[in-house]
């Protein structure tokens, strides 16, 4: 296998023969000289010369996947190459082995918070979402190179097409449990945003602060559940009234199951995690700046749930004040140094000036322009729940089967 | 790095209780970085701090304690990130299944002579 690299060097997979020597081989008798003249049998009847190699080795595969991911009592786990074992190509075993931990970290963090109803269950998802992910990563590779290097060009392509979703990280088939909440899920609100997979982002416009975000900036990794309410058409005044009946009902106090009146939005889960603020401080006086004109200095989290909206109202930024949407989604405000949030109401536009926000976000989701969806989305970006905006009561229960 | 792990299930069922008990030494520079096998290029002096910047090339040794020195560590829940020689999966006695016949691959990087493939 040739794989060109920088500076115009070329980089030279050589697999060696293992049919002719049964024992293993001894890494540290390789030299350079034995691994070139093996490359150029390959290049025959070219030739094959170099003046320069700036870099060597030999390393020997085995294609194992270890017998379990996590102990019994979910206290102990493992992630990456500790658990699966293979080729070191294309990436796949370090994007694999990162998500292993983006799945895992946020699991460990709630549950040594002591802010979930049941560690345990909590954290043994890790094992039904990431160890059969564990398998069929093997299994993949097993099938590109499985035969000591040996493939046809023409299967590698079918196989390399055949998993070419997986290895994007999609399809990866979470299955049903409190955080893939699929029976209580409506998926045909959002047909494009499977539950349990991962979300699927699009670019989207500030409807108050005319900035262009990723989705993976609005779900940025501290921790938090985001509801993200595909609002629909919001200059229909029927539109508008469901989208201010949602947020009521998410944002009104109501009586939580030890009998105190809290709200989902703000108060019933409150933010569990240390906030950079101690540090931040420091550093800012290190540099003589005023710790709220610090760049990191960002609204403080309060919650362990955010909502945010995507609404499909192209042209409406002027038309339709922040005012005219629920408070829910722009307060509380912060008398102290924030005023109103801005960075929550979003539109999915066209905009000239950037090719990647095309106004097709909803498309691509699957939701219908006028009457919207809502998405639960996970800390790790996953999907954990879609429905409808009158599905409040789904939410609430989703929420209430994670958290204490 | 990690010596001996203590688990003890008695205690697995308290959330707010710490299970694990970890014993971990500090090594030496030399057992930390090994130098490569001889007459192989690499290890840590023309890789790794290659590519490190400035401030941290000079914090090389990058541990808290001398060398030799013990640790216990008490957790609730610990991640074994140790790769495919896993020692904390070692611990757990836990057995890999698939191919054990190991396949051996050479990796080169290199410049081409010009008149190299012709």
């Amino acid at each position: 296998m040739i794989i060109p690299r920088e500076r115009n060097m070329t980089r030279l997979y050589v697999p060696l023969d293992t049919a002719s020597s049964n024992e293993r081989l001894d890494r540290s008798s390789v030299t350079l000289d034995q691994i070139f003249q093996k490359a150029k049998k390959f290049f025959q009847p070219y030739t094959l010369d170099f003046k320069v190699c700036e870099w060597w080795s030999v390393y020997g595969v085995g294609q194992l996947v270890a017998e379990r991911n996590q102990h019994p009592s979910a206290r102990i786990s493992l992630a990456g190459d500790a658990v699966h074992m293979h080729s070191p190509k294309i990436g796949l075993g370090m994007n694999t082995s990162m998500q292993d931990g983006y799945n895992l970290g946020w699991k460990v963090a709630m549950a040594a918070a002591g802010i979930v109803r049941d560690e345990k269950a909590l954290l043994t998802t890790y094992v039904g979402e990431r160890y059969p992910i564990a398998q069929r990563l093997v299994a993949y590779d097993r099938t590109l190179f499985g035969e000591h290097g040996i493939v046809d060009p023409g299967e590698y392509l079918k196989q390399h097409e055949r998993f070419k979703e997986f290895a994007d990280g999609f399809k990866l088939d979470y299955p049903e449990s409190m955080l893939v909440a699929k029976t209580l899920s409506n998926q045909a609100a959002a047909t494009g945003l499977i539950i349990g997979e991962s979300f699927k982002h699009q670019r989207v416009l500030g409807h108050v602060n005319s900035q262009l975000y990723w989705t993976t900036k609005l779900f940025q990794s501290d921790g938090r559940f985001r509801i993200v309410l595909l609002a629909g058409d919001v200059s229909l005044p029927n539109q508008m009234a469901r989208v201010n009946t949602f947020c009521k009902e998410l944002d009104e106090e109501k009586k939580d199951r030890n009998g105190n009146a809290t709200s989902l939005l703000r108060t019933r889960y409150p933010y569990c995690f240390v906030q950079p603020s101690p540090p931040l401080l420091r550093n800012a006086l290190a540099t003589s700046q005023h710790p709220a004109i610090s760049f990191l200095h960002e609204r403080p989290c309060k919650s362990m749930i955010d909502l945010l909206a995507i609404h499909s109202t192209v042209g409406s930024t002027d038309s339709i004040s922040m005012f005219d949407f629920p408070v829910a989604l722009y307060g509380p405000f912060d008398a102290d140094y924030h005023g109103w949030d801005h960075t929550r109401i979003h539109v999915d536009q066209a905009v000239h000036y950037d090719r990647y926000c095309d106004g097709l976000a909803y498309e691509r989701w699957g939701v219908d322009r006028t009457k919207g969806a809502v998405v639960v989305i996970r800390p790790d970006m996953h999907v954990g729940w879609v429905g409808d905006l009158e599905d409040t009561q789904a939410i609430e229960l989703y929420f209430s089967t994670i958290f204490k | 790095m990690a010596e001996s792990l203590v688990y003890d299930a008695s205690q697995e069922n308290n959330p707010h209780n710490y299970p694990i008990q970890l014993t971990l030494r500090t090594l030496s520079d030399i057992e930390a970085n090994p130098p490569p096998a001889p007459g192989a290029f690499g290890g840590r002096d023309v890789i790794a701090k290659g590519n490190l910047p400035d401030d941290e090339v000079h914090q090389e040794s990058g541990t808290s304690g001398s060398p030799g020195h013990v640790e216990l560590v008490k957790a609730k829940y610990v991640i074994g990130c140790d790769g495919a020689h896993s020692w904390l999966r070692q611990q757990l006695n836990y057995k890999l299944e698939g191919a054990s016949a190991h396949s051996v691959w050479y990796v080169i990087n290199f410049d081409m002579s010009p008149s190299c493939i012709h």
